[in-house]
């Protein structure tokens, strides 16, 4: 795991790709199923899920894997733009 | 309608008849966060809403504190030739109506404060810096979708969030960005003091973001603040628009007219 790094223009310059994007050129773009994913796993966490039973929900309803590690790396980002969220 | 005012084009609503209400909203909304209230108020009230610069359908040129955000309202008002006003301040208005009462406190008639506070001392720095990073190269509309699930109620119907989202992706990012610095590090402790305005302090019981203990706080430092918890989150007026809108009537129709 490493830390995501970005330009003041939002290019990228190093570090995990976050959950949601893939690396075009020096581009992070979006994968929308992914961050369909990504919003769904946050409001279970929300509703108090586990990891496990949030990755099969959203393999179920977005047709995506999410792997542990972005999870985690997702909802360190969630928490620390915004705190406690449960 | 619009305002030329402190070098920016304001956005504003203005409906009903009566005492004024002047309303601020919280970061990444506009005025029509408070078309739930304007609805409940605007046959005895005149209910006025800014967009904050930077928000809505006002321009940002670059500058945002809570000084020039009290400034704005100021001007708004006496451009809409409003001596006096009921304040109403959701989160991010919080510290700009605390602010306004400082510097022009002959103009405000009540202060409702919702879901905020005068020293915001939870992991500030963490959150600007993640927020800055993530805002550089995620659109407003997935940061907002991200920021909707955090902070809405799992109660709270999607069409609410989908509402949310819509708002936010109104906000110009470095305003917003310039809006969590200007008001998560400074303190607005001292300003609380010069609050002589009846006060209602209104907080979401399960508010993450500005916890009870933090509206409390707040509730404490004004003299004769009255506080009241709603069953809400952050933001009370999408999870339960209702049941927000109602202490703020109460308290408003309690007042003398």
């Amino acid at each position: 795991m490493s830390e995501l790094e970005v330009d003041e223009q939002g290019r990228y310059l190093s570090g995990d790709i976050p959950y949601g994007y893939a690396l075009w050129g020096e581009r992070l773009i979006e994968v929308p199923a992914e961050l369909d994913a990504a919003v769904t796993a946050i409001r279970l966490v929300k509703q108090g899920k586990e990891y496990d039973a949030i990755a099969a929900a959203v393999r179920r309803d977005h047709g995506v894997e999410l792997p542990r590690a972005k999870f985690e790396a997702l909802m360190k980002s969630v928490y620390r733009r915004y705190g406690p969220i449960v | 309608m619009q305002l030329e005012l402190n070098g920016e084009t304001l956005n504003y609503v203005k409906e009903g008849r009566g005492p004024a209400i002047v309303f601020i909203h919280f970061i990444g909304g506009f005025s029509g966060s408070w078309r739930h209230q304007f609805a409940a108020l605007k046959d005895r009230y005149t209910c006025i809403a800014f967009d904050t610069r930077g928000f809505g359908f006002s321009t940002y040129n670059g500058r945002w504190d809570a000084a020039a955000a009290a400034a704005d309202v100021r001007a708004g008002m006496e451009a809409l030739e409003v001596d006096r006003a009921h304040i109403v301040a959701f989160s991010m208005g919080g510290p700009v109506a605390l602010t306004f009462n400082a510097q022009w406190p002959q103009c405000v008639r009540s202060l409702i404060l919702i879901d905020t506070f005068a020293k915001n001392h939870t992991h500030s720095k963490d959150r600007i810096a993640e927020s800055e990073k993530c805002l550089r190269y995620m659109s407003m509309r997935e940061y907002a979708r991200q920021y909707a699930a955090t902070r809405l109620l799992p109660t709270t119907p999607l069409s609410k969030s989908d509402e949310l989202v819509s708002s936010m992706c109104l906000s110009n990012k470095q305003a917003y960005m310039d809006v969590l610095r200007g008001i998560l590090i400074p303190d607005f402790t001292e300003h609380c003091s010069k609050v002589k305005a009846p006060t209602l302090v209104l907080c979401g019981q399960f508010d993450r973001t500005t916890p009870v203990t933090m509206t409390s706080d707040l509730t404490r430092l004004i003299k004769g603040a009255e506080e009241r918890i709603i069953p809400t989150g952050h933001l009370g007026s999408f999870d339960d628009p209702v049941g927000f809108t109602q202490p703020l009537v109460q308290f408003l129709d309690a007042q003398p007219r």
